[in-house]
């Protein structure tokens, strides 16, 4: 399909309804004027341009009956007052005030909940408190020392260093 | 039931009447539209049961809210068309799949002739079932596109109203359909189908 072709085709639609520009309008028309194939497409879209709107047209009349059934229902629903359509209304609006008031309020009573429950983290301790115990004070003044909880109680296996009884090794070691 | 609709001028003097609670002029104002309407939603809906409850509907929503009508802003038909397109779209989410009334085919009075032959008849019958078909393999959108403007003659300023988009996309909308549908009906042999549903 040479280029022109390919631009006839494109414009055949807007040409079948007559929307294009003159100019467009005329080299389209020129084109079909030489072109037995694009000629042959511009026929198929206009026949069935014209088919499908008779037959859209066609789709779906309703019968005198159908129409008074319609009819009927109409006169009844505007008889009707229009109180229903505000109470629905009401309740519409209401059942979203109502989710939205749970929404916030489910989230709250679980923290609430949480809050009553889980007990509070310890607090840290301060530095004073922590080099207070003689065990700490050893450990951090001495290089490879053993780790000590703070909380451990004196036993035979804690190390001599750590316990206060232990023996002053200081005049010994001196020359 | 199935007369034009009368010169604007007409109509706004019917709406006028109807605003005054002139019950006569809300009938000669159904007797107006009610085809165009119901055809309308068939056409989009593709189901009586339903497009009898949308009508009705749209209906009585109009009627009711008469004083929101601007003739300024756009015809009575316009209006009226929207309010029935809006149903429609939610009709199609309650349904997801549109359904095709088979039983409204089969038990609808033929258009044909009553002399025709049975063959006659059965061509007839085929034809809007192929264009029935052709229009449920197109997306609602595109859709409401083909019907406004081959079924009901909107231009593309007022589909683009009814719609609710530019007129450019309007345009475009109704050529994809258009080609769509045609690609559906050729590969289903419904393009002769309707030529024999418009002899007759």
């Amino acid at each position: 399909m040479s280029h022109t072709c390919r631009q006839c085709r494109a414009a055949l639609y807007p040409y079948v309804r007559r929307e294009l520009t003159p100019n467009k309008r005329r080299f389209v028309a020129q084109h079909l004027e030489t072109c037995t194939t694009c000629y042959a497409e511009y026929r198929r879209i206009r026949a069935f341009e014209g088919d499908l709107g008779g037959a859209l047209a066609q789709l779906g009349v309703p019968s005198p009956l159908q129409l008074a059934h319609v009819w009927a229902g109409v006169q009844t629903q505007i008889a009707a007052p229009n109180e229903g359509h505000g109470l629905h209304f009401r309740m519409r609006y209401g059942a979203a005030l109502a989710l939205l008031v749970v929404a916030l309020v489910i989230p709250w009573l679980l923290h609430h909940q949480q809050s009553m429950t889980v007990p509070l983290p310890p607090t840290p301790q301060t530095q004073t408190q922590l080099v207070t115990h003689p065990a700490i004070i050893i450990a951090m003044a001495t290089p490879n020392a053993v780790t000590i909880h703070a909380s451990a109680p004196y036993t035979e296996a804690t190390p001599a260093f750590a316990r206060n009884d232990a023996p002053d090794l200081s005049a010994t070691q001196t020359p | 039931m199935t007369q034009e609709p009368k010169p604007s001028e007409t109509i706004d003097v019917l709406l006028a009447r109807c605003l005054a609670r002139d019950q006569h002029a809300f009938q000669e104002l159904f007797d107006l539209y009610a085809a165009g309407l119901y055809r309308l939603c068939y056409n989009l809906l593709l189901n009586r049961d339903d497009a009898e409850d949308v009508a009705q509907d749209s209906f009585v929503y109009a009627f009711k809210n008469l004083h929101r009508y601007d003739p300024a802003k756009s015809a009575f038909k316009t209006w009226l068309y929207t309010i029935a397109i809006s149903r429609c779209r939610n009709q199609y989410r309650r349904n997801r799949v549109p359904l095709l009334d088979l039983a409204n085919l089969w038990h609808q009075p033929p258009v044909a002739p009553q002399h025709e032959s049975p063959e006659a008849i059965y061509a007839h019958r085929s034809a809007r079932e192929a264009l029935a078909y052709a229009l449920t393999r197109l997306n609602p959108t595109l859709r409401e596109a083909v019907v406004l403007r081959y079924g009901h003659g909107l231009t593309y300023r007022e589909i683009a109203d009814v719609m609710d988009c530019p007129a450019k996309t309007a345009e475009s909308r109704v050529r994809l359909a258009h080609e769509t549908l045609r690609g559906v009906l050729h590969s289903s042999g419904g393009e002769g189908l309707l030529e024999e549903l418009l002899s007759y």
